[in-house]
């Protein structure tokens, strides 16, 4: 029984293991073949987007918005600082880091471009301790310490 | 003589012949000095022109418009023409080395380790078992990018015997790098596909994972897969 209510408690545990493998063979094949990083990154967000899943914007912000290729920088993608601001622009130091720095980063294959800030005082939503609901463990060891639980109380 | 012109456009400029070739902004001044000439000194006091009435016959877009198009287009989205001259359509049969699909097939076994919950050693659940049923539903959702397949059956006796790594999942293609580092496309709904992982075979009907793959794992399957078919 418990076992059961735990996976009915882990929505779409099969699509978000294939999205995690998609990922992580997209990052695997970025330097070697752009046709199928872009291919699995592809798929990737299109399981996401067929199972109503959320994919985190940290890992969302490491495929190409435009052609999902996986972004690994100085490999795939370039990555640099911009300040914003007019009189920083022309600044010399350009080296020093503050909340209108924001990072850059140019896709080579499409030549898209993101910006994104560098302000350790903005969050997502995410990061807040507030939003974790629960925490589920998947770990082969623990459903099988269940499953050995489970057959000794059925014994007795 | 009326005191208040409204021009419809192409009527009058259709009567004048007059050829406008001047952009909006600058093109009014002129136009008012005309319609003012126009009308009987008297009332001349009293002429309004409605600027919305007036609709140029000639003359190109303004260059405001267009940049924001342009710039819209380039945000995001590709289309397939963009996609193609990307180069994102193109796989070669000669490119890829055996080689470098390994890594793929070795992060494909941790992956199916943890999808079909099975460590080195299980087996496999038999058809009279209870847990075949959502087994063999498990099996037909797994993503096969970095199996390593072989063809048992086919209804073309040349794909029989292929195998290799398979590297692109289509809806109705499977294609597979082989050891002589050659990339090969094989039909799914003709083949029956074999499949290892340790010490396990399965055996899969091509005929069930003719689907799109983002598709697949979503799709709920409602028929039993029978392990035999019958004739
Ligand atoms: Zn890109």
């Amino acid at each position: 029984m418990s076992s059961k209510k735990q996976q009915n408690a882990f929505q779409g545990k099969e699509c978000f293991s294939r999205m995690n493998f998609l990922f992580q063979a997209s990052m695997l094949m970025a330097g070697s073949n752009k046709t199928l990083a872009a291919y699995y990154g592809e798929l990737c967000k299109n399981i996401g987007k067929k199972a109503v899943l959320k994919i985190d914007p940290d890992v969302k912000r490491q495929l190409c918005k435009r052609c999902s290729l996986a972004l690994q920088p100085g490999i795939t993608a370039d990555l640099e600082t911009v300040s914003q601001g007019k009189r920083r622009k022309c600044s010399k130091n350009t080296q020093n880091v503050d909340e209108n720095t924001s990072l850059k980063l140019t896709c080579q294959q499409c030549g898209f471009k993101r910006k994104y800030l560098v302000n350790s005082e903005y969050k997502f939503w995410l990061e807040n301790k507030e939003s974790v609901m629960e925490t589920i463990t998947v770990e082969q060891e623990k459903q099988k310490i269940i499953r050995s639980k489970e057959s000794k109380t059925l014994e007795t | 003589m009326p005191s208040r012109i409204f021009i419809h456009s192409t009527s009058f400029f259709h009567i004048l012949n007059l050829k406008v070739n001047f952009t909006m902004d600058n093109s009014m001044a002129p136009l008012q000095e005309l319609l003012t000439d126009m009308v009987v000194p008297t009332h001349r006091s009293e002429i309004k022109i409605n600027p919305e009435h007036i609709t140029m016959l000639q003359g190109t877009k303004s260059k405001k418009q267009l940049s924001r198009k342009r710039a819209a287009n380039k945000s995001s989205t590709l289309t397939r023409r963009e996609y193609a001259r990307l180069g994102l359509h193109t796989l070669p049969t000669r490119q890829m080395l055996y080689e470098e699909a390994l890594p793929l097939h070795k992060l494909w076994k941790g992956y199916m380790r943890e999808h079909l919950g099975l460590r080195e050693g299980d087996t496999v659940p038999a058809v009279h078992e209870p847990t075949y049923d959502a087994f063999s539903r498990l099996l037909v959702k797994t993503d096969l990018h970095g199996a390593k397949i072989r063809v048992v059956e086919s209804k073309c006796p040349t794909l029989v015997g292929l195998s290799g790594i398979v590297v692109l999942d289509t809806k109705n293609m499977l294609k597979i790098l082989g050891k002589d580092n050659r990339i090969r496309s094989i039909p799914k709904s003709e083949c029956v596909f074999g499949m290892r992982l340790w010490n396990m075979e399965f055996t899969i009907f091509g005929k069930h994972l003719a689907l799109r793959p983002a598709e697949r794992s979503v799709k709920k399957i409602k028929n039993f897969i029978e392990p035999f078919e019958l004739e």
